[in-house]
């Protein structure tokens, strides 16, 4: 029984210690992307030849920003129904969303690949 | 015999389980404390340097490289919030939809190496001759 009980505080240190851990890894980098001590620069802008602001970029940009929300929305929905006793899952995304970040992607790349393109004609 | 064994071997899994555990506890804080003193003290030049985390080869930020590390961290936390929230916890099955979100994000990263690879100018040819000296007269 002694030893039940030893493998449950376990249990339990082992999920605090998992949780403790990646809270300390993303706060760590998040402070360091706002210090500005991890490189941001030229985010918004092309890698190919010109550097000039591509708005490709920041739609893909957004588009994250907008899917995480969503998915953090339906996350907490469902830690929800766990702790009221039924079933823990992680969420499922919808196949638009995927389809809508697909698309995001292929207009980013198609951009990407037409600068390439005229560099090397140039 | 048998019986003291089966007496053992869950007081053995205990001691074995708190060692690992504790471990990588100790492993955890030290990839912390050194991600901070790495990326924080540039001059010790010690630790890990987070500088560069999401940056090409260039110095630029690679958006692809900022949303592969975005969905990482928000999947892994979620999964971690899910596991630890059932009695008892479990862990759950990985749908395919968040497969496919991180396949989508991974492939265009790829995709979008590739192409910047074919803008890079080729690598000069070492077996060429060199160029004649002109302030040189003999051949």
């Amino acid at each position: 029984m002694d030893i039940l009980a030893n493998l449950g505080c376990l249990s339990k240190f082992i999920q605090f210690e998992i949780w403790l851990f990646l809270v300390g890894l993303m706060s760590s980098v998040f402070f360091l992307l706002l210090k500005k001590k991890i490189n941001l620069s030229g985010l918004l802008f092309s890698s190919t030849g010109d550097r000039v602001y591509t708005p490709e970029r920041l739609q893909v940009l957004l588009l994250t920003l907008i899917l995480v929300v969503v998915y953090l929305v339906q996350v907490r929905q469902n830690l929800v129904i766990c702790n009221a006793g039924g079933k823990c899952a992680l969420p499922n995304i919808r196949t638009e969303y995927l389809f809508i970040l697909g698309g995001s992607h292929f207009i980013y790349l198609w951009s990407k690949l037409t600068s390439v393109i005229k560099t090397r004609r140039s | 015999m048998s019986s003291n064994l089966n007496q053992l071997l869950p007081v053995l899994g205990l001691i074995v389980g708190s060692l690992i555990t504790i471990f990588i506890a100790v492993l955890e804080v030290f990839i912390l404390v050194f991600i901070w003193d790495g990326t924080w003290n540039k001059k010790n030049h010690r630790g890990i340097n987070l500088e560069k985390l999401i940056s090409e080869s260039s110095g630029d930020a690679s958006l692809a490289r900022f949303q592969l590390m975005i969905f990482t961290f928000v999947i892994s936390m979620s999964l971690v919030l899910i596991i630890t929230s059932g009695q008892p916890p479990n862990f759950p099955s990985i749908p395919d939809q968040i497969l496919g979100l991180l396949g989508i994000s991974s492939s265009s990263y790829v995709l979008g190496k590739a192409l910047q690879t074919q803008i890079k100018p080729p690598p000069p040819d070492s077996s060429a001759a060199p160029p004649p000296d002109p302030t040189n007269p003999d051949p």
